[in-house]
């Protein structure tokens, strides 16, 4: 489904990707785990198309199609999605108008019908329901004023919403509490399906006692330097990146 | 008669200065030329006008340019049932009964500038080139559910208007103040208010001149104890505009609201300047100013809060913030606390910025293209200023007309 070949990316001059290669096939959750500055959310925001992060070597495809070729908003009309590590706040902006405006968005860019207000009033309530953020909350500027616990909800429930074809989650752990966990486990594992990929990006085991992946890689320098079953995200829980840092 | 003192006047002023020698004028009216005749148009070497010159725009003579009174499109306020008073080229018409507990009238000159507009450069242009004056009335205790809509078109030439507005004590109206224009033109007005106790005025004003036309207006307001004065402006700027406010709060705990956004694109130039008197205690004063520029456009903030040595609980807040939207648009902000009282909250904040690309990032990842995420950050900028407006249909209005220039960029 999703496959990264020999993908070198710089930020700012600097080479962060140096030769990074994955492949997350259709139906499977692949955990992506690495120490700070290894280059996780480079990865993420390079695969949702981040134009100031520069793709210098490497090829990167869904489904066989080229997706460095494609805008944000071309690759989230074909189905890539990412929940950020730190989803902006937009003042100004009502929540419902804008995830409204973005799933006509997207589902004007692949020739379908947009969604009338009232179906889509009836969606949101419902996938609301499902993420714990109630109406008062969807009433106000998107994410102005939410914690941190709340930002991830709206990312979930954008995630439940839009039922994108491959999903990356960038650090969704980070700043959650137990039960806010076991509501993204609940909601991954709602979507998990044989035509749906997810990359979980994450420091700890603790998001995947919820969300059992099928394959982890560490990334350290750069680059993927060992890849395995769930027992590797175990193993690293007692060992460290020490040995995987000094190997890279 | 008044002698013409400049040294070198411009075509434009010596015109100006002939064509109210030929007039019959008041001894007010005279005096008012004579104050011209020293100073002439203003220009960068007066401070306050030092990112407007007015007089390097107006160099030419005007009395050529043609009136092109057809080619003006209906008010986008039509949908409101407001009240009508149509400016065509400074002539007033109105049809009708004004509402009730409101009085209209034209008068030949309408008595002396008010005091905060007797020392205008400006207004003195103003008052002696205008034959009629329009007084508007609204009675005490009258209650004004009806907005009145005055109309403003420019369609050539140089043209002077003066507009006051008395407000009866306790009562309410809501004024809508639109300027138009087309072709090239000088647009002078001047909108005096006279609040009176625990009266309430919602001043609505939306700009929208033409490449060439030069307009400046002024809004200067006398206002007494317990009243409000609120006013939201939308600009769209001209080749070169200026909407500028002169306010006293003379009477204890009155209140300033005053809301404005300008947006300009091309070579546009927008200027906005206010100067809040406080001059009674527990005055209030909210003010805030947005900008979205693009192209080579041109905005300009001047805001002053001057706090009298008796204005003590004065409580005055000012914000300013300018988006750039290309890398040759400018922006010039210049908030001011003059300061004498020793009991009071005053405090402004000037920001100049791009969009956050993080932001941007952020929405293009949910599906909307480029153009549209850049035009959903600047409308929610540009809409703060218009949040909660009292009137929901003519917050309607503002906001369309942004949707309007953020999808045809004009």
């Amino acid at each position: 489904m999703l496959k990264i070949e020999d993908l070198h990316v710089a930020v700012g001059g600097h080479e962060i990707l140096k030769g990074l290669s994955l492949e997350v096939p259709a139906g499977e959750v692949h955990a992506v785990m690495g120490p700070n500055g290894s280059g996780k959310s480079t990865l993420s925001f390079t695969l949702a198309g981040r134009e100031d992060y520069e793709v210098t070597a490497g090829d990167v495809t869904l489904e066989g199609e080229n997706l460095l070729q494609l805008a944000a908003n071309e690759r989230a009309a074909k189905g890539v999605f990412l929940s950020f590590q730190n989803p902006m706040e937009i003042p100004g902006v009502a929540t419902m108008n804008f995830i409204r405006t973005a799933l006509n968005a997207q589902r004007k860019t692949r020739g379908e019908e947009e969604v009338s207000a009232a179906d889509f009033l009836k969606l949101i309530r419902e996938k609301g329901k499902l993420v714990g953020l109630s109406d008062e909350k969807l009433k106000r500027p998107f994410n102005v004023g939410f914690s941190g616990g709340e930002k991830k909800r709206m990312e979930m429930l954008q995630l439940a919403l839009f039922q994108p074809r491959f999903v990356i989650m960038d650090e969704t752990d980070s700043g959650l509490d137990i039960d806010a966990l076991k509501m993204v486990g609940e909601v991954v594992n709602s979507l998990r399906a044989p035509d749906r990929g997810f990359l979980v990006i994450t420091h700890y085991q603790r998001l995947l006692d919820y969300i059992k992946p099928d394959r982890v890689h560490i990334l350290a320098a750069g680059r993927i330097v060992k890849s395995g079953g769930p027992e590797l995200a175990a193993e690293l829980e007692k060992s460290g990146y020490d040995q995987f840092i000094k190997a890279a | 008669m008044a002698k013409a003192l400049l040294l070198n006047p411009t075509a434009f002023e010596a015109g100006l200065v002939a064509a109210a020698r030929a007039r019959a004028l008041s001894p007010a009216q005279s005096a008012a030329l004579e104050a011209f005749s020293k100073t002439g148009l203003p220009h960068r070497r007066i401070e306050a006008w030092k990112w407007t010159d007015i007089r390097a725009n107006l160099r030419d003579d005007l009395s050529s340019a043609s009136a092109a009174n057809d080619v003006i499109a209906p008010s986008i306020f039509g949908g409101l049932g407001a009240f009508e008073i149509t400016i065509m080229n400074g002539a007033a018409e109105w049809s009708g009964e004004a509402p009730a507990g409101v009085t209209i009238s034209c008068t030949p000159q309408g008595g002396p500038l008010s005091e905060l507009a007797s020392n205008h450069p400006l207004a003195n242009l103003a008052f002696l080139n205008t034959d009629e004056t329009i007084a508007i009335n609204v009675a005490e205790g009258a209650s004004v559910e009806k907005p009145l809509l005055i109309r403003r078109i420019a369609g050539g030439g140089a043209i002077h208007q003066r507009v006051t507005v008395k407000v009866g004590a306790c009562s309410k109206v809501t004024i809508i103040e639109s300027f138009d224009g087309v072709g090239r033109y000088f647009s002078n007005s001047v909108t005096e208010f006279s609040i009176e106790s625990g009266a309430s005025v919602e001043r609505l004003v939306l700009q929208n001149g033409s490449d060439d036309g030069v307009e400046t207006a002024l809004c200067a307001v006398a206002a007494e104890t317990m009243s409000k004065f609120h006013q939201t402006a939308l600009l769209l700027g001209a080749r070169i505009v200026r909407i500028e406010s002169r306010i006293a709060l003379g009477g204890e705990d009155a209140q300033a609201d005053l809301r404005s956004a300008s947006m300009l694109c091309g070579m546009r130039h927008a200027d906005v300047t206010s100067q809040i008197d406080h001059r009674a205690k527990g005055c209030t004063t909210r003010q805030l100013h947005k900008s979205a520029l693009k192209d080579k456009a041109d905005g300009v903030f001047q805001g002053k809060f001057l706090v009298a040595r008796g204005a003590q609980k004065t409580d005055a807040r000012m914000s300013v913030n300018a988006l750039l939207l290309s890398d040759f648009a400018e922006a010039r902000h210049k908030p001011e606390l003059e300061i004498y009282a020793d009991d009071v909250e005053c405090a402004h904040g000037s920001t100049v910025g791009a969009l956050d690309d993080a932001a941007l990032f952020y929405i293009k990842s949910r599906g909307l293209d480029d153009a549209a995420a850049r035009a959903l950050l600047t409308e929610a900028f540009l809409g703060e200023a218009f949040d909660a407006m009292p009137h929901p249909a003519i917050e309607r209005t503002f906001r369309t007309r942004i949707a309007r220039w953020l999808e045809a960029g004009k």
